[in-house]
């Protein structure tokens, strides 16, 4: 018996992130042209970006939901922050690791400090002693609270983070605004490689929702066993 | 002359979507755990409704 | 206002007054911030001239260390015999607890400062006294206290209390660090001035941030 049926919306998200994910890998692979002087390791660009944009987009709806705790004191805003922030740290990572593969090639380095990189390992840092936080209290408003407020300072110190990091000289290529040209790694796109970069940055869009909803509902499972389990030590005494 | 980078294109998508992927399995145990433990509480709760009137 | 003022004034009075009695944060400070200066010192076996670069970090990280002991103390003291309780019970507004709490760390924090920066200029046969330095020091421990104290209101409800502070403190105030060891570094070694000035606006602007956010939710997590 399943707690409560699966939404048929959700599953038709379900497969629209695959196929749309599907689709956007066989652009990058076949359609999108290669990059003359960083070579193929170039294509891991697309999916690079995207996965970091939708991770700064469950930390930023994780933020959301936190000030909205704080507001209500409802705990269907601290599972919806957590789903935020699980998500978040999980692409993050990912970009990370992506990005430091791109790097080896391109930079002929693993790793340099630059401010995003820099910055993205300190929010993987301020989400970890989040998760630290959670697991340290077992009150589960004073949780929601608690965490909500971390969650808030965390997120403030973000962009100063990066705007104090980026005062040093950035050698990360600028892809969306002004472009330093000196930078190196830097290119510029040209129409198909834009159509395949948007169509990534789609699929990523669909996966984060759908992912997102997922982990929602896992954190009301959670939060109703650890209710009724409470319930029933309460009965036994 | 193009380098030829293609291992690391490799490694980078096997990243990505291996991540993923585990990240999606991840998600789903606990899902069935928690749907397990959730029948568990269901039938403790059942047993001792009648002691408990 | 006159009350708000009152009131962090007569809780900054009543932990120096227990602090005079016990005298257990200021010195273990102390005892700390040196043992860690002669850490540094050692690990890195510097020579005078890296000492003389390195004298911002050093500085900085060792205040940041020992800061974290006063951030623990001044909280848990008030629990252990739930003192907390009659703390919140009396009638003034509950964020004169945060500003009273952040201004006794802070005079921990800056009496530290005091003593361990000419000591780390003494022993290294350095000197380290500027005006501008100590504006960097005035504003920069205000920034790491007042974030400090919000954090540290959060981690006594911790079932591990004292371990998770640096944990939680640390990456949120990165900038802060980053902005107090350029300007400290520009001040002794010499540099854009314009750089200074963005790190100084970056310090006041933290501040005030944190104060604001301090002032927003404080009430909200000091415990019941």
């Amino acid at each position: 018996m399943k707690p409560e049926k699966t939404p048929r919306a959700l599953i038709f998200l379900d497969f629209l992130a695959l196929l749309a994910l599907a689709t956007a890998f066989a652009l990058v692979i076949f359609y999108a042209p290669f990059e003359l002087t960083m070579g193929s390791v170039q294509k891991v660009f697309y999916f690079h970006v995207a996965a970091g944009l939708a991770g700064m987009l469950g930390f930023f709806v994780a933020t959301i939901a936190a000030v909205a705790c704080l507001k209500t004191g409802s705990l269907k805003w601290d599972v919806a922050g957590l789903a935020g922030v699980e998500i978040g740290m999980v692409l993050m990572a990912l970009c990370i690791v992506s990005g430091s593969i791109w790097a080896r090639p391109v930079w002929n380095t693993w790793w340099t400090w630059d401010p995003r990189l820099t910055t993205a390992l300190i929010m993987e840092l301020i989400y970890a002693a989040y998760l630290l936080l959670r697991s340290g209290l077992d009150d589960a408003r004073r949780r929601a609270k608690l965490a909500a407020v971390y969650a808030v300072v965390g997120f403030i110190s973000v962009p100063l983070t990066f705007f104090s990091i980026r005062v040093f000289r950035t050698i990360h290529p600028v892809m969306i605004g002004s472009a330093d040209s000196s930078a190196n790694g830097l290119f510029a796109m040209n129409p198909s490689m834009q159509t395949t970069f948007f169509s990534s940055l789609a699929a990523f869009s669909i996966l984060f929702i759908a992912l997102y909803w997922h982990r929602y509902r896992l954190g009301n499972l959670q939060a109703e066993i650890n209710e009724r389990r409470a319930a029933l030590q309460e009965e036994g005494e | 002359m193009m380098p030829d980078t293609s291992a690391y294109m490799v490694a980078g998508f096997l990243v990505i979507i291996g991540g993923v992927a585990i990240y999606v399995l991840w998600i789903f145990t606990r899902f069935i755990n928690c749907a397990i433990r959730l029948n568990a509480l269901k039938e403790l709760e059942k047993e001792k409704k009648p002691h408990g009137e | 206002m006159k009350p708000f003022i009152g009131a962090i004034l007569a809780i900054f009075w009543k932990d120096l007054l227990a602090e005079r009695r016990t005298r257990e944060i200021l010195g273990t400070m102390l005892v700390f911030a040196l043992t860690v200066i002669l850490v540094f010192v050692f690990a890195f076996d510097l020579s005078v001239e890296i000492r003389r670069k390195a004298a911002a970090g050093v500085i900085w990280v060792t205040l940041c260390f020992a800061g974290t002991i006063s951030l623990n103390r001044s909280l848990t003291l008030e629990r252990d015999r739930e003192a907390i309780n009659a703390l919140l019970l009396a009638p003034v507004d509950r964020t004169a607890i945060f500003f009273g709490k952040a201004l006794v760390n802070w005079v921990y924090l800056l009496i530290t400062a005091a003593i361990i920066v000419p000591v780390y200029a003494l022993l290294n046969n350095l000197s380290l006294f500027s005006w501008g330095g100590l504006g960097v020091i005035l504003l920069g421990t205000l920034g790491y206290i007042l974030t400090g104290t919000l954090l540290s209101t959060l981690t006594l409800q911790l079932r591990a209390r004292d371990m998770l502070l640096p944990v939680l403190l640390f990456p949120v105030i990165i900038p802060l660090l980053l902005a107090c060891v350029r300007a400290s570094t520009i001040l002794l070694q010499g540099g854009n001035p314009a750089e200074l000035d963005t790190w100084l606006v970056m310090l006041v602007g933290y501040d005030l941030l944190f104060a604001a956010v301090g002032l927003l939710v404080f009430d909200r997590i000091i415990e019941e």
